[in-house]
């Protein structure tokens, strides 16, 4: 297939995306764009599953096709980049479709810098009044976050000039240059390896999750992954300051600190194979304090593109990549959390990696020989 | 029964539902000075009229369990110190109240709560005016006798409540 017309395929399935993602607008919100894609979305529920499956099937089709087009090496750096930039262009002006969570950033930035009150004390459902309460979800929470992650709202708060609308886009472009940030890092970390910079920057989750639904778990990773890449310089105070940062956002790369301590001990791809775990082990304890949430496997795939000849990890990503990308299905489909939901939600998370587990063991028992 | 009783009986029924904090460390411990010190710090956390306005209720309420528990054990000198703090910072918590009105933010569930805290504070109030001696003559070792007057003490508190 020739680049340019695969180029234009892809733009007009992100456009695509983007239009769709207008259906799943908030009754509540003060703007509802199409009332054809609002009812589609919220009352056709078989179709709008439907779609939802066909698109997350297109996306790994077609970042499995050009990951193996990478691999023989039939597309360059040049055009892979114009491929992010053509996504992050495109999906920046996508609705957040399948998460309230850039509300609750929206909120609690508006707690701190529009109401100058501490977001660590006082919740957004106590603004009575406050127009935002109307359509998120979680406002009788206080904030989340540590204070750096509050801090770096206040750009994006403060770009918004106090319109939802203009802030929601201000939020996703913030996440964007971070997604950005975390691609320009896998690049250099991998030394310029094309596989693994294509391997996180198009993964159909990182792409969903931070593109359309615009969660900061990419703010997160770019910093641990800065640290990794100053730690690679021998700048190790430099390093160990970027990681607590990327704590200082959202708490889970605490679990790399201890790695961080004793690296000397560690050859570099065992200490990124290492952290790959260790990440992994904090992604499948997260029901203890919530549920698994599919945003949180963005730590595992962007520290596993460091190591693409790690097979294991390999099939683990695909598999938890497309398994939590179809966990919304049962959602989308039955309209509530409840009865069978949960039940489903937790069949395709763990049936898509069982499954790619299972065939990678299979694969280097010999059982599945190449011709 | 006419409608304005029925108000009233449910008016006490919800407000009777505020709920007095554990005070945790007492006037008297070692300790105490510590908590004291982390109070003070805490207050530098709580910015903003309404962060501000809770804080310092928490506190009143402390403060005020702290009083009555000094009360039962006759500590009376303790007790009426602490009691003077719960009522400076009640009267914090109705100016920062006040404040977050005048900033243009919607008070009235607050103001809600903050009534309740009221009727609790002069409930404690009230019982301990009937279980308490009127004045007390506070005996201390190596010092000369001082003459407690509760009762005043605790009128001029329940006023303080009125709002």
């Amino acid at each position: 297939m020739k680049f340019s017309f695969l180029l234009l395929l892809f733009t007009i399935f992100y456009l695509l995306i983007t239009i769709f993602s207008y259906g799943f607008v908030d009754t509540n919100f003060p703007w509802i764009p199409s009332k054809f894609l609002f009812n589609l979305v919220h009352y056709q529920r078989p179709l709008t599953t439907m779609i939802h499956i066909i698109v997350v099937g297109v996306l790994f089709g077609i970042y499995g096709y050009v990951l193996r087009q990478v691999k023989i090496k039939k597309i360059n750096a040049h055009q892979i980049w114009w491929m992010i930039f053509i996504g992050v262009a495109v999906l920046l002006f996508s609705y957040p479709a399948f998460s309230y969570d850039i509300f609750n950033y929206i909120a609690t930035a508006k707690v701190t810098y529009f109401y100058k009150e501490n977001p660590y004390l006082v919740m957004p459902i106590e603004f009575i009044g406050e127009p935002m309460l109307n359509f998120m979800h979680a406002a009788n929470k206080i904030a989340l976050y540590p204070p750096p992650w509050i801090i770096l709202t206040a750009v994006p708060h403060f770009l918004g000039f106090g319109n939802i609308l203009l802030t929601v886009f201000t939020f996703k472009a913030f996440v964007a240059i971070f997604y950005l940030a975390c691609a320009w890092l896998i690049w250099r970390i991998s030394g310029k390896n094309l596989y693994s910079f294509t391997f996180f920057t198009l993964n159909p989750l990182v792409v969903i999750e931070t593109l359309v639904s615009g969660h900061n778990d990419v703010v997160m990773m770019s910093l641990a992954l800065l640290a990794f890449y100053l730690l690679f310089q021998k700048k190790k105070i430099l390093a160990f300051l970027s990681l607590l940062v990327s704590v200082g956002i959202k708490y889970a790369t605490i679990v790399l600190l201890p790695l961080f301590a004793f690296s000397s001990r560690f050859k570099r791809e065992k200490l990124i194979t290492l952290s790959c775990w260790l990440m992994l082990v904090v992604f499948l304890l997260s029901p203890l304090r919530e549920e698994i949430y599919s945003w949180y496997f963005i730590w595992i795939i962007a520290l596993s593109a460091l190591v693409p000849k790690n097979k294991l990890l390999w099939w683990l990503v695909m598999g938890f990549s497309f398994g939590l990308l179809l966990r919304y299905t049962p959602w989308l489909y039955f309209r509530t959390y409840g009865g069978l939901t949960p039940t489903i939600k937790t069949l395709t998370t763990f049936i898509p990696p069982v499954l790619a587990i299972a065939f990678y063991f299979l694969k280097n028992k010999g059982i599945f020989l190449k011709k | 029964m006419n409608l304005e009783k029925i108000k009233n009986l449910l008016v006490v029924l919800v407000f009777s539902i505020y709920v007095l904090p554990y005070p945790g460390l007492m006037p008297g411990n070692r300790l105490y000075r510590l908590k004291e010190i982390a109070d003070r710090v805490s207050q530098f956390w709580a910015f903003g009229n309404f962060s501000r306005h809770k804080y310092e209720l928490a506190l009143a309420d402390k403060k005020l369990v702290e009083a009555k528990i000094l009360f039962e054990y006759q500590q009376y000198p303790l007790a009426l110190k602490a009691l003077t703090n719960s009522n400076i910072h009640f009267q914090k918590a109705v100016y920062f109240l006040g404040q977050a009105e005048r900033e243009g933010k919607n008070i009235s569930q607050k103001s809600k709560n903050f009534k309740a805290a009221a009727e609790k504070h002069k409930e404690v109030l009230g019982k301990l005016k009937k279980e308490l001696p009127g004045e007390f003559l506070w005996q201390p070792e190596k010092k000369p006798a001082e003459k407690l007057e509760i009762h005043q003490f605790l009128e001029e508190a329940i006023k303080n409540r009125e709002v």
